[in-house]
């Protein structure tokens, strides 16, 4: 067992799941026996700016940050906690990538709209107000990513290099069984009016799948249920734009008409329904897209 | 404060105030979150919606998800198949005991003694038992609903697939042995917490509203709902949509209680024999039904998790796997209400969908909104009690009454809260904390 870190975990806001998904982790008691907790806050409210500043700076091994950020006091605590914590863990897709909370960035919505600026801003991935060291995706992250990443930060000797995704490099594609068809997209089909079919790969039943360009490591749960990978741990490495990515998958299934018109590629891709919600619905924060600069409503 | 990630809804309670030294004015409230939810979720697609609302409260995902479900199928005017309505009731029993699990023994910080705070535990039950328990609550939550803490299986009409053979096998053996786990943990509280809740007075009168079966015992899903008032004469008995009017305009003299203490007063009795045997435990110590003392609650929920493991093994002895008729045909899309039973009280979704099957309005009545005037009024009671001074007794009671109801916006434990005391301008006059 190599020295006992000193460990902190901070949702500054969220559903909870991220901070349930390590209480469930199996090696939890292995990790806190060999652990110091130098706050184990699920919810801002937990710890103040006061209490945080008493601690001393780089006091912190290793700081798992859950939750999206987004006006001057979120981002305020996170450069705070930055300073105190030696590696930064951007824990699930709302510190990742800011998650479904992102989505309020770039729908239209006066109600949002206001609230974001009583706020003091939109949503943000942590990354884009600190510097983070490590990401675990996931929306919440699945359990064998949680278990990757306790074993390598926690529980190994050697830390893991700046920078790792404690997910695979490979698409969500990698790890699902469904029979691939190579079927041109002929159409854009919901799974609302009837179920697909559990064995063929969805995209080629024309169902938008987001496996292809999301990275894995979760087992393709999603896919195993008969729902489509929404994207939730993130773009495959090297993929700037997740939503960019998919649009562009898809367009690259639809057959070419055969003029120059392009006709029944845009009647595939004009069809998509709901097409932010469906390509950015985790990544919106941190997407090319950044927000929506006027209503619409 | 409320952060702008209005999916996440949980309020994040971090004051209560008190005004002319007693008078209580107001613990949570988030209107402008609630407008904006349905401005968030108007433009999704009708299929989406359960795997955006499960992200609401990861505590209790698989209500919101089976909520969300319901009101799709009012939306679409669909029946599922019996096979589906099944798998969905399992799912809704694994989530009822993964929630009272956490709770208990994770997120409560009433009492003393043990992990719970109100469970005793010994080598018996071990904190290493109860993590366990819950991890294997988790993995019949993943078997059921596609995914452990957020179910991917529920869809408008049914479910998307059915469950595996051998999956099935593993969640029976699992069942079984959550039940033991939830009869320790009944034992051990009935050791430890139960003289706890004995001492705690605090009683509010109030009207019940809860989810019964055919036969009117309380349903930890689907059902009738039901509303007693406080000396439990009932006032009515419907469907989510008949039943939502009224709540909606609450214009009676006592506040409208959820959760596990207004299932156990607003239904004949539980559902399950061994739950029903040891109901009888607590109306021995503290009367017959209805019972009003807040801390009662907490007892109400140690039997609802053995009621929620008898429930989760018999639905899953009546599962058929490879059962292939799991979704029935949609109707037009149209506006739908649909509740379920949810862990912490009665959950109600309302969507209204354009032709395409696209969001257009949202609406969530959740237990934490209906539960406000009775924690307020609960709060209020206990700040005329204590008198002027503000004490570390009375900030621990405050804690307590409010961990009582099982709050969404309180998920951890102990939670911090400020108590500010304001004059008659409203300028802060006394603050206290507690950490």
């Amino acid at each position: 067992m190599p020295n006992k870190k000193r460990l902190a975990f901070y949702a500054g806001s969220g559903c909870g799941g991220c901070s349930q998904s390590l209480m469930l982790s199996p090696s939890l008691a292995t990790m806190l026996d060999g652990a110091d907790i130098a706050f184990w806050a699920t919810r801002s409210g937990d710890l103040t700016e006061d209490e945080i500043s008493q601690l001393d700076d780089k006091g912190i091994d290793v700081l798992m940050f859950a939750g999206p950020v987004d006006g001057e006091a979120s981002i305020a605590t996170a450069k705070l906690l930055r300073r105190k914590a030696k590696r930064v863990v951007a824990y699930g897709a709302c510190a990742h990538l800011g998650g479904l909370c992102g989505l309020t960035n770039v729908i239209p919505g006066a109600k949002l709209r206001e609230l974001a600026e009583r706020n003091g801003g939109f949503i943000k991935p942590l990354s884009a107000v600190i510097e983070v060291d490590y990401v675990l995706p996931g929306c919440p992250p699945p359990q064998g990513m949680v278990e990757r990443m306790v074993k390598e930060l926690f529980l190994a000797d050697d830390v893991p290099d700046v920078g790792t995704v404690f997910a695979s490099s490979k698409g969500v594609c990698a790890q699902c069984d469904r029979k691939h068809l190579n079927n041109p997209l002929e159409e854009i089909r919901r799974f609302h009016a009837a179920p697909p079919d559990p064995d063929i790969c969805l995209l080629d039943q024309g169902y938008i799948c987001l496996g292809p360009v999301t990275r894995g490591g979760c087992g393709a749960v999603c896919l195993e249920a008969n729902r489509p990978c929404t994207g939730c741990a993130g773009p495959t490495a090297g993929v700037l734009d997740q939503g960019g990515a998919i649009l562009q998958s898809l367009a690259s299934l639809v057959p070419l008409s055969g003029d120059i018109s392009g006709e029944k590629e845009h009647r595939v891709l004009d069809s998509i329904q709901d097409i932010v919600g469906t390509a950015y619905k985790y990544s919106a924060a941190a997407s090319l897209l950044k927000r929506r600069v006027n209503d619409g409503e | 404060m409320m952060a702008s990630n209005v999916i996440c809804l949980l309020p994040h309670l971090d004051r209560v105030e008190l005004v002319n030294g007693g008078e209580l004015v107001a613990s949570v409230s988030v209107p402008q979150a609630r407008e904006a939810f349905s401005s968030y979720m108007r433009g999704r697609l009708a299929e989406d919606v359960p795997l955006y609302v499960q992200r609401i409260d990861a505590h209790c995902a698989v209500s919101q998800h089976l909520a969300a479900v319901r009101a799709l199928d009012a939306c679409y005017n669909a029946s599922p198949p019996k096979g589906a309505i099944a798998i969905r009731r399992a799912l809704a029993y694994a989530g009822v005991y993964y929630h009272h699990l956490e709770q208990l023994f994770f997120s409560r910080s009433s009492g003393d003694g043990g992990i719970a705070g109100l469970v005793r535990t010994d080598d018996e039950l071990a904190a290493h038992d109860v993590l366990q328990a819950l991890r294997r609550a988790r993995d019949v939550v993943e078997i059921l609903g596609g995914r452990g803490l957020t179910p991917e299986r529920g869809i408008p009409g049914g479910v998307t697939v059915g469950i595996a053979d051998e999956q099935l096998s593993r969640a029976r053996d699992i069942a079984s042995d959550l039940l033991g786990v939830a009869l320790r943990s009944e034992e051990g509280f009935r050791a430890g917490g139960a003289r706890w809740v004995e001492e705690q007075e605090l009683s509010v009168p109030a009207y019940s509203l809860a989810t019964v079966n055919d036969d009117g015992e309380a349903s930890l899903c689907d059902g009738m709902l039901r509303i007693v008032d406080p000396k439990g004469s009932e006032v009515i008995t419907g469907d989510a949509s008949q039943v939502l009017p009224m709540m909606m305009e609450w214009k009676e003299d006592a506040p409208l209680r959820v959760g596990p203490l207004a299932r156990l007063n607003a239904a004949s009795g539980a559902s399950t024999e061994q739950a029903r045997e040891l109901q009888k435990h607590l109306f021995d110590a503290l009367g017959t039904s209805p019972i009003h003392r807040v801390a009662a609650g907490n007892w109400a929920m140690v039997i609802e998790l053995v009621e929620a493991a008898e429930l989760l093994s018999s639905a899953l002895a009546g599962l058929a796997a490879g059962d292939s008729e799991l979704h029935a045909s949609l109707d037009e899309p149209g506006e739908g209400v649909g509740a379920i039973e949810g862990a912490r009280g009665t959950l109600i979704h309302r969507y209204l969908l354009d032709a395409e099957g696209i969001v257009q309005e949202a609406q969530i009545v959740s237990p934490d909104s209906l539960m406000e005037a009775d924690v307020n009024a609960a709060l209020s009671s206990l700040i005329a009690e204590s008198g002027p001074e503000v004490t570390d007794d009375t900030i621990e009671r405050i804690v307590n009454t409010i961990g009582s109801y099982q709050p969404a916006y309180v998920p951890s434990a102990p939670f911090s809260l400020r108590i500010v005391r304001r004059d008659a301008d409203g300028r802060v006059s006394q603050e206290w904390r507690r950490t």
